[in-house]
């Protein structure tokens, strides 16, 4: 009786992870039994994402509650992230369905594995134990491994796949070595235990040294995901290679899955040690900002130019992160928010253009607003905002909070706080964002169109089109901008607060963990690690 | 009678850690096997002979059903899988032609190789290991199974998703699939360099 409320409790929590599994499993299915009705099965994955949506509005509550005794929390940060993720798996799919012609007989295939890879985020943004975090991360890098060879006749998707296979691979051994070393020394896969026992006194320096390592090697998983800058090789040949929509799901996506990754680990598990992994994220995030935007300065494809930039944004939205406050965290969850929404737009318009033309050349661009104005001003509002300028001014707030919450930090490096450091850095670097963007912007606004450009026939209607997909996804963007741009800064501003609070304000009234077994912990290890009965040395 | 004596106070004393070196020692050499041995073939067959003795080290710690599950997954499973793709894929099994970096890489990899180690070796070092005193339980496949149902049920049925689209991507990919004929799909898109009449998506 006990254990059936239990498992009711749990199901009542899941129920939008829920929701998306159905939804995949018709998609992977309704082609096979229905091929008819194939055009249907975008439907059925919008219909799935927008009904987890609403069930995780529903579950919005303000105290954490740990389901499965502390291996999966829904708290603000779960669900806020799980939004995220299903408004970034519906723009996809509505990308897609003007791309399809790319995809071969393997469409209703890639909706179901493009679920599977916001399914895995939703799942990694409350994973609060080892076991979990490990088989949703896989999830996810398995899904965009597969997703990003699915064009299967275009010989870059193929070697974009196994690219991003091979690394992904290695890194996923970095990752595990590093969990087993954790639970070795620790004694627990829970995250609470192991913060317990690292916010222990630590006894000897090799003890100090052996949690730094740890750190580094959980932060080459994270930065992998993330494409910090030693750690980014993949990026720009995956971003090229791969279908746009795909391209534009990693770009946010799956790192939306990487920064709740880095805000549970870093800031939550390893709080006590931020000392330690301050200045090693600044370095990779000071890295990120000036290779990012100095490379994507020479780049020729549009696609290869938002990779390197994407590198670059990582690296401002990582300022947030290091600010670790409330302020800083919110600032960065903003950031994320606005970020993914004009990065999408911009891909949107990218996959529009393409389709007329075939091209993803920069200069191909050029004269698009004498052919299509509407498209050109659209991708000029998302990348002007990319650039940071006010126009509207979303993503300037967005790199405003970041910077102000960044030249808090105190920590001294060589004399001068980080943080001025950090947004000195940020400041220059964001002197060629603006060259490289507004470059793209002049050459579709006042520049002579290009050959392609010139063959675009006159006018025509999106409606009843295949771009009407594709074109919608983009409008979206352009409202979420304008509105966060807008009106809308202060409800978006407070939704970043809440999300981020519970790694900042511990609850003080915890609620004990749903359990289904009578024995709270399985091995009895937890119990010993949290009650400190201590070190045998 | 001697050595009678010594083998039983071994015995007593550890016989565990005994085995330990011994199985250890077998499966870091089989392992430089796998890695060394050219023909790609027989580097398959000795990694079974490497997941066996990583059975063994199991068995060791007596977790029964993590060296079965080795086993019958690894060894037998994973390792079948591998040698078919070999063959099919290889059917002449002969050596494979792979270049040998340069001597300066080879050095530069051998030190950073020995920086690593040491790296390793300094941090984890055994004192900082938590050690349980806590007997195990005997039934501890029973354990496992209770807590997969339970407790880790989220993990372990979400792994099957997990199988799920790795089985659907990989019938995807592995397909042999022709380009598709004009007019099969529902939404034919020309690029509009050749005649700019055309209507550029026209819906079938």
């Amino acid at each position: 009786m006990n254990d059936l409320t239990q498992y009711a409790i749990c199901i009542k929590y899941l129920l939008p992870e829920i929701c998306l599994v159905v939804a995949i499993l018709l998609a992977a299915l309704w082609n096979l039994f229905v091929p008819k009705a194939k055009e249907w099965t975008p439907f059925f994955s919008l219909l799935g994402l927008t009904s987890a949506m609403w069930f995780l509005m529903k579950s919005w509550s303000s105290t954490a509650l740990p389901l499965f005794n502390g291996l999966f929390t829904v708290d603000q940060l779960t669900t806020s992230f799980g939004l995220l993720a299903c408004m970034v798996g519906a723009i996809c799919v509505l990308m897609t369905v003007g791309y399809e012609h790319h995809l071969g007989r393997n469409r209703g295939e890639f909706y179901a594995i493009l679920l599977t890879a916001v399914l895995s985020v939703m799942l990694l943004a409350g994973s609060t134990d080892l076991i979990m975090l490990f088989v949703s991360l896989e999830t996810l890098s398995i899904c965009c491994v597969i997703l990003a060879g699915f064009s299967k006749t275009d010989a870059r998707s193929s070697e974009a796949a196994l690219k991003y296979l091979l690394s992904t691979a290695a890194t996923t051994a970095t990752l595990l070595y590093g969990l087993s070393f954790l639970y070795g020394m620790t004694g627990s896969t829970s995250f609470q235990a192991i913060r317990e026992r690292l916010e222990m006194p630590m006894s000897s320096p090799t003890e100090m040294m052996g949690s730094v390592f740890l750190l580094v090697l959980l932060l080459s998983a994270v930065g992998f995901k993330l494409s910090l800058v030693p750690f980014h090789m993949w990026t720009p040949d995956v971003y090229e290679g791969a279908p746009t929509p795909v391209t534009a799901f990693l770009s946010i996506g799956s790192k939306a899955g990487g920064f709740v990754v880095a805000l549970r680990l870093l800031v939550d598990v390893f709080g006590k040690q931020s000392s330690d992994w301050v200045i090693v994220v600044s370095a990779l995030a000071i890295l990120s900002m000036v290779v990012g935007n100095l490379v994507a300065l020479a780049q020729k494809s549009f696609k290869r130019m938002l990779a390197y930039s994407s590198i670059a944004h990582v690296g401002y939205i990582m300022i947030g992160m290091l600010a670790v406050n409330h302020e800083g965290l919110g600032a960065m969850m903003y950031y994320v928010v606005v970020y993914g929404f004009m990065n999408l737009g911009a891909f949107a318009g990218a996959i529009l253009f393409a389709n007329e033309t075939g091209s993803d050349k920069i200069d191909d661009y050029a004269g698009l607003i004498r052919k299509r104005p509407l498209l050109a001003l659209g991708m000029s509002v998302c990348l002007l905002n990319l650039a940071g300028l006010p126009i509207p001014p979303a993503g300037f707030f967005a790199k405003l909070f970041v910077f102000w919450a960044g030249s808090s930090i105190q920590t001294p490096v060589g004399g001068i706080p980080l943080g001025a450091l950090l947004v000195a850095v940020a400041l220059a670097t964001s002197v060629p964002a603006i060259y490289y963007y507004t470059q793209v912007v002049i050459k579709m606004i006042v520049d002579k169109p290009s050959a392609k450009v010139e063959a675009l026939p006159k006018e025509k209607a999106y409606i009843d089109s295949p771009q009407e997909a594709p074109a919608l996804a983009l409008a979206m963007c352009l409202i979420v901008i304008v509105a966060t741009g807008t009106t809308a800064v202060d409800p978006v501003m407070k939704f970043s607060k809440e999300a981020v609070k519970p790694l900042i304000a511990r609850p003080s009234t915890v609620v004990p963990p749903v359990s289904l077994l009578e024995d709270a912990s399985p091995f009895g290890r937890t119990a010993e690690i949290a009650g400190n009965t201590g070190l045998t040395h | 009678m001697e050595q009678f004596e010594m083998l039983k106070a071994l015995a007593e004393t550890n016989v565990e850690s005994f085995m330990f070196y011994i199985l250890a020692t077998i499966s870091i050499l089989l392992a430089y096997g796998v890695i060394l041995d050219r023909t790609i073939i027989r580097s398959g067959f000795i990694l079974i002979g490497v997941f066996g003795s990583i059975c063994g080290l199991f068995l060791l710690l007596q977790a029964q059903f993590l060296a079965l599950a080795q086993l019958m997954i690894y060894a037998v499973g994973i390792t079948l899988v591998v040698v078919i793709a070999l063959m099919l894929t290889n059917p002449r099994m002969e050596k494979s032609q792979l270049s040998t970096a340069a001597p300066a890489n080879q050095l530069g990899a051998f030190m950073v190789a020995v920086g690593l180690f040491m790296t390793i070796y300094l941090s984890v070092r055994p004192e900082n290991w938590t050690l349980s005193s806590e007997p195990l339980d005997m039934n501890n496949v029973q354990v496992l199974g209770r807590a997969l149902t339970t407790d880790y049920s989220l993990p372990f049925e979400f792994a099957s998703v997990l199988l799920l689209a790795a089985l659907i991507g990989a019938v995807m990919l592995a397909k042999a699939e022709k380009p598709p004929k004009p007019g099969e799909e529902d939404f034919e898109y020309s690029v509009v360099e050749d005649s700019a009449a055309e209507p550029v998506a026209s819906k079938r």
